[in-house]
């Protein structure tokens, strides 16, 4: 049985505290209610609850009223597998609507151990600066010496003013500063808070980078550590058993650069080829025999994906499978070693590569096409390199692709833009796996491939608890339902906070949670609670003005292709009807009164 | 028709490999021998089968009885009823590996870099006519 929720007055797993930083210099410590923590977990559940609330729905995003949360969860710091994940969250200024990022590295834990559960930013600074967090509080520093510098540089600079040896960093690049909409931040030097340009955001505000140490460190407790570390056990047994998670380590992401090809999922130029018989050339597997010095991970992370390669005698990371899909097969470039390079550039500007791959890729066609010239031809290595630094520094037609595919696409009125609500298409295909279209179409991010990972679903995982079971991929039928069911239970792993490539069981993960924090979860609460934070920024961007004309595909990704997609189209409308039914969202796509009264947030209709 | 797994069915199998352009295509470079295990779903013994491929061809393929004989590059194995569905194309090889229905040792950058390959030969097991 299990004891009071409360430790010493403090919730169990928790800090119990968040930190409010206004950049006029005011920082204030709020308490972490027990509520908040029961309805929304923690992550992007927590951060999405207090973003409403303070209904920044309603500012432009690169204004001073726009606001930064980061958030842990409360599995971050446990002995809980791969939960060093932080969620950065913000209005995007790429898709207007919610945006959010989740990135790993030691940045996460680092922030528990110094006693938060999470951070919120406002206001805008007039000179560069950055934040130091430690368990005092947090200090807003000068970051002159440091504005201006890439990403690499940048964390040395922090790193060597602050001279923790416990220290975590998270900072952006010229792209930030120069507010390329699909910014992103570099945490710990290799990796990236990608898509929705919150390092953008950041950029806005002329905060350059966030560093995080811990001196004496938070003692987090757990409700149940017996029962805890018993699941603890189980799950570390299930994480050594996987496939996936041995192929991850062996090869990383992009040891599914073959298998991607072969289902048709890999999209190759500018989405408009089903087949690229490079595949093998630009692979994990092919960097494991070629450039591959080891592999790494995040704190406390035992699957570790992360690459580290060697290219002339300096060792760097590598690229994951997003980056050599959107650079590679979709530019038709073939050449790995170019791609590591491009990788490179990528993070040192620091830019989201999907979002940059894909609108390179479409100054691509569009050159092709004689609607623009860009002057960049299929497989210009030289050509992508410059055109990578002209968008960070917003020079030339860089500054034009610095705008993300949509504005683009409007610019010289065009309707092949590859994107959904202004987020670029990522490198999983909805020709091979049709469940991709309506979870593209309706996910509150625009059109992402995670957390829920609808392609791992087409081809066999089954999530028999919540009735997410794939027969066939091509088939439209009952993918609205399954994609809106699989979109709230995987919202949990961004709440609790935990890596999507860890293979838990959604009984697993309500005890982690349950044991951790004492509270009552089970498998249909942890679904409800994911139900409820899904709606929520739902109903954010509700405020932001979409509706269900909104989520929708371009029509770049629904034309047949000969290859592994075997020139299937997924039927959209089918499975948008099914998944407004099982979400109970109306017509215009707006989740109903009696759909958010079950799932208590009916509070979001209130007039602003 | 022959039982699956019997010499006869390798047999069978080795040259329905051997006579396919699509498979010599993809596994072009692949070199790598193969212990099959059939895993029974209840009880009984499991059943093996090894096929030494390479270079696009079967070099040669037949029944194991004792495994600890063979020492191959790879091992596939996985229960009864999921080689069923293999060889009946409701899953792919790769999906099986992702899924866990079957399990695999081995360099894992080899047949990820094979995927195709590895489809093939399970297409081309439809060629041999198989009694269950």
């Amino acid at each position: 049985m299990l004891i009071s929720n409360f430790g010493g007055g403090k919730l169990f797993a928790y800090a119990n505290k968040i930190l409010r930083i206004n950049l006029n210099g005011e920082i204030k410590e709020i308490e972490l209610n027990e509520n908040l923590a029961k309805y929304f977990i923690g992550g992007s559940g927590l951060a999405a609850y207090y973003l409403y609330k303070m209904k920044i729905y309603d500012f432009e995003a690169f204004s001073a009223k726009n606001v930064v949360a980061m958030f842990n969860g409360p599995l971050t710091g446990t002995k809980a597998p791969s939960t060093s994940r932080l969620e950065f969250c913000a209005k995007s200024p790429l898709t207007e609507i919610w945006g959010e990022s989740n990135v790993g590295g030691k940045m996460a834990a680092f922030l528990k151990f110094a006693g938060w559960d999470g951070v919120i930013i406002e206001g805008q600074s007039d000179k560069p600066v950055y934040i130091y967090i430690n368990e005092n509080g947090a200090e807003i520093r000068s970051a002159n010496g440091i504005w201006g510098k890439g990403c690499y540089e940048a964390q040395k600079a922090i790193e060597k003013e602050i001279k923790e040896r416990r220290l975590s960093t998270a900072v952006i690049g010229q792209a930030g500063e120069n507010l390329v909409r699909y910014a992103c931040i570099q945490v710990d030097n290799s990796r990236h808070a990608g898509r929705t340009g919150i390092g953008a955001v950041l950029g806005a505000k002329k905060i350059k980078g966030i560093a995080v140490s811990y001196d004496t460190k938070h003692e987090i407790e757990i409700a149940d550590s017996s029962k805890f570390e018993e699941e603890i056990k189980a799950l570390n047994e299930r994480i050594k058993d996987n496939f996936t998670c041995n192929m991850l380590k062996e090869l990383g992401t992009a040891g599914y650069v073959e298998s991607a090809e072969m289902f048709g999922d890999l999209p190759v130029k500018y989405f408009t080829q089903g087949t690229f018989d490079k595949a093998s050339e630009i692979s994990g597997s092919k960097m494991a025999q070629t450039f591959l010095k080891t592999n790494d991970g995040c704190f406390g992370c035992s699957i570790k994906c992360g690459r580290v390669v060697e290219i002339d005698g300096k060792i760097i990371h590598g690229p994951e499978y997003e980056t050599i899909a959107s650079f590679g097969s979709l530019q038709l470039i073939d050449d790995l070693r170019s791609l590591i390079e491009i990788n490179y550039l990528l993070n040192d500007y620091g830019m989201d590569s999907i979002s940059s791959g894909v609108v390179i890729a479409y100054a691509m066609w569009l050159s092709e096409r004689n609607i623009h010239d860009f002057g960049i031809k299929w497989g210009d290595v030289e050509g992508v390199k410059k055109f990578i630094r002209d968008i960070a520094f917003k020079k030339g037609d860089g500054a034009i692709l610095a705008e993300g595919v949509r504005r683009v696409g409007k610019k010289f009125k065009d309707e092949n833009a590859a994107h959904v609500k202004g987020l670029e298409i990522p490198m999983h295909d909805p020709r091979a796996f049709s469940s991709l279209a309506i979870a593209y179409a309706a996910h509150n991010r625009g059109a992402c491939h995670l957390p829920h990972q609808m392609y791992n679903v087409e081809m066999g995982l089954k999530i028999k608890e919540y009735g997410i079971i794939s027969k066939d991929r091509f088939s439209s039928e009952s993918k609205g339902i399954i994609t809106a069911r699989m979109q709230n239970y995987a919202e949990i792993f961004n709440c609790a906070t935990m890596c999507v490539f860890v293979p838990i069981k959604p009984t697993q993960m309500a005890n982690l949670l349950k044991f951790a924090t004492g509270f009552n979860f089970d498998v249909n609460k942890i679904y409800t609670i994911g139900e409820r934070i899904y709606n929520l920024k739902r109903m954010f961007n509700v405020r932001c003005g979409i509706k269900a004309g909104d989520d929708v595909l371009p029509k770049i990704v629904l034309q047949p292709l000969k290859g592994g997609s075997e020139e299937n189209v997924p039927d959209l409308e089918l499975q948008k009807k099914e998944y407004y039914k099982e979400r109970r969202w109306s017509e215009e796509g707006i989740p109903t009164r009696e759909k958010l009264e079950e799932l208590e947030i009916a509070w979001t209709l209130e007039s602003s | 028709m022959p039982k699956f797994f019997s010499q006869e069915w390798i047999g069978e199998y080795v040259k329905a490999i051997n006579e396919s352009e699509d498979y010599e295509k993809a596994a072009k470079g692949w070199e790598g021998d193969f212990l099959f295990v059939v895993e029974p779903d209840e009880e009984g013994e499991p059943l093996y089968a090894y096929i030494d491929l390479y270079h696009g061809k079967a070099r040669k393929g037949f029944v194991v009885k004792d495994p600890s004989q063979i020492n191959a590059a790879f091992e596939f194995r996985g229960k009864l009823s999921n080689w069923k569905k293999l060889l009946k194309g409701e899953i792919d090889p790769i999906k099986g590996l992702i899924t866990g229905k079957f399990k695999l040792k081995g360099s894992m950058a080899m047949v990820m870099r094979y995927a195709k390959a590895a489809k093939v030969l399970v297409d081309l097991t439809k060629k041999v006519e198989t009694e269950w």
